[in-house]
């Protein structure tokens, strides 16, 4: 490249840099002339210090925000679907009305801060400090919220915090007769011998789940995916199933495949071999 | 000049503003004529099969303070039509695997160059930026070992049936795209005479990357410094080498 342009500009920033007497990544953004609104879309800013920053309406769209200080920060209106934000601190962020759709908060540091309205779709809040924090209004379908710290100052409607019980506290004959947990991420729990009769389980996500000896008769599960699920014992009379996913169940028979297959089951696996039959020699 | 018949499809030189980060050429071929158009000459073509070549790779740059390396991850090419269409069927929906491909050539050919990259940033390992790059592109060169356990761009088009954009997003695992494509884009259906593609490589700010730093921040422990330059100096990238495009050629037909 010969553009002296080019090369001058990127020098004179360089010296602007250079001479700051500032680690803080805001007034260094300003420095270089970005426009911290618009400009941090995908970036790597892994470890950044933006300690109360003023990032309303940012859009940090698939920004890598890894281990970043972003405590106090106003994160308002912000888009921060497909972020990666896992092992940041959030702590005191006001984030109301802010896009986290498929975001990855595993470890993150959610204490205190403000998540009103917001949409986590699919985010991933594994491991999240969410003690504190308020989430009243928060769309939190699929999201996982395994390993999350919850407490009585957590802010949360009863329905996800009925859901964090489930992920998180392991219990034998639970009793969720006619719950609604329609789309809740309930993968990998246990629900040995649960009362799920009358249970709203549309489009709730139940791999790897343990539902021995549970009842589900009754229970709305359109569009659920129940794949390695283990369903031994489990009881779907009169079960919606249509659009459920099975697949690779502990417990299936092949019986109950072909009933739930007749009702409108989708099954991603092969089905299981016949039964032998001995021949006498 | 590609001969047509008796005519040619004239060729502009290509524009590549960046040439070892991108490098650009189109190509057309007349598919023989069918006669469809009345109005037109037997002579004259009713399709054209385009052709691409784009090289990505790093580039070094010089400046006073230093240098700094680029690569892009990737971008989008964008054809403009005019007097043919190139409808979604016609287009090369196996763009992706050959790019696979090639990127595998590329990969057992380029082992020198890169060791070369790699001992000139271990020349500051005092600098917090340049020894993450050094180590980041020895574990590019341990994966570029294993060609065949490496991810591919992700290539899709979109677009009007005058105006096909392919989009080329980096699933490689690294961080920008290195490898060559050079394969059929699919055929164009001319409707009149003169017609023309106007072929253009553009990247987003996002998809600008600086790769490699020499000499550069020695006291910025905490790496907000060398964060805000890498941003500033995608922007200036944007500002002056992509308006309106980054890369450009021109076939044209009268």
């Amino acid at each position: 490249m010969s553009d002296a342009d080019f090369i001058r500009e990127v020098e004179e920033l360089y010296q602007r840099i250079a001479k700051a007497d500032t680690n803080n990544f805001v007034e260094l953004a300003k420095i270089a002339d970005l426009d911290i609104k618009t400009d941090l879309v995908g970036a790597d800013l892994r470890g950044a210090n933006l300690r109360g920053a003023n990032l309303l309406t940012a859009d940090l769209f698939t920004a890598d925000l890894r281990g970043a200080d972003l405590r106090g920060a106003d994160l308002r209106v912000a888009n921060l679907s497909g972020a990666d934000l896992s092992e940041a601190d959030l702590s005191e962020a006001d984030l109301s009305g802010a896009y986290l759709s498929g975001t990855n908060l595993s470890g993150t540091n959610l204490s205190g801060a403000y998540l009103s309205e917001v949409d986590l779709d699919r985010a991933n809040l594994s491991g999240a400090d969410l003690s504190g924090t308020n989430l009243s209004g928060a769309y939190l379908s699929r999201a996982n919220l395994t390993n999350s710290q919850i407490d009585q100052k957590t802010v949360i409607a009863d329905k996800w915090r009925l859901v964090w019980a489930i992920v998180n506290i392991g219990r034998n004959n639970r009793r969720l007769t006619s719950v609604d947990l329609s789309y809740a991420n309930l993968s990998n729990s246990y629900l040995v011998e649960a009362n799920l009769i009358g249970a709203d389980l549309t489009g709730a996500i139940l791999t790897y789940a343990n539902l021995t000896d549970a009842d589900l008769s009754g229970s709305n599960l359109e569009q659920a995916n129940l794949e390695q699920a283990n369903l031994t014992g489990v009881a779907f009379n009169n079960a919606i199933v249509k659009d459920a996913r099975f697949g690779s169940n502990t417990g299936m028979s092949r019986s109950l495949r072909q009933d739930l297959i007749a009702r409108g089951a989708i099954f991603e696996d092969a089905p299981p071999p016949p039964p032998r039959v001995l021949v006498p020699v | 000049m590609a001969k047509m018949g008796s005519k040619a499809i004239a060729v502009t030189e290509p524009e590549n503003r960046c040439p070892e980060c991108l490098l650009l050429e189109i190509s057309g071929e007349v598919v023989a004529p069918k006669g469809r158009f009345p109005n037109r000459k037997k002579s004259e073509p009713d399709a054209i099969a385009l052709f691409v070549r784009i090289n990505f790779n790093e580039q070094w740059v010089d400046f006073s303070f230093g240098r700094v390396k680029f690569g892009l991850s990737g971008g989008e090419l964008r054809l403009k039509l005019e007097n043919g269409k190139m409808p979604s069927e016609l287009r090369n929906q196996d763009l992706k695997k050959s790019l696979e491909r090639e990127l595998s050539v590329e990969r057992q050919s380029g082992g020198e160059q890169e060791r070369k990259s790699q001992v000139e940033g271990s020349l500051a390992p005092d600098l917090s930026k340049a020894g993450l790059k050094a180590v980041g592109e020895e574990r590019q060169k341990d994966s570029r070992s294993d060609k065949f356990q490496l991810k591919i761009a992700q290539i899709s088009h979109k677009g009007a049936d005058n105006q096909p954009v392919w989009v080329f997003e980096n699933k490689t695992g690294e961080p920008v795209l290195i490898g060559e494509l050079a394969d059929s884009l699919g055929k164009m259906l001319v409707k009149d005479i003169p017609w023309s593609v106007d072929a253009t490589f553009t990247p987003e700010m996002r998809q600008i990357i600086v790769t490699g730093l020499e000499n550069l921040f020695k006291d910025d422990i905490s790496g907000s410094k060398l964060k805000a330059f890498e941003l500033g100096v995608a922007k200036l990238f944007l500002k002056h080498k992509t308006q309106p495009y980054l890369s450009r050629q021109v076939l044209r037909y009268e």
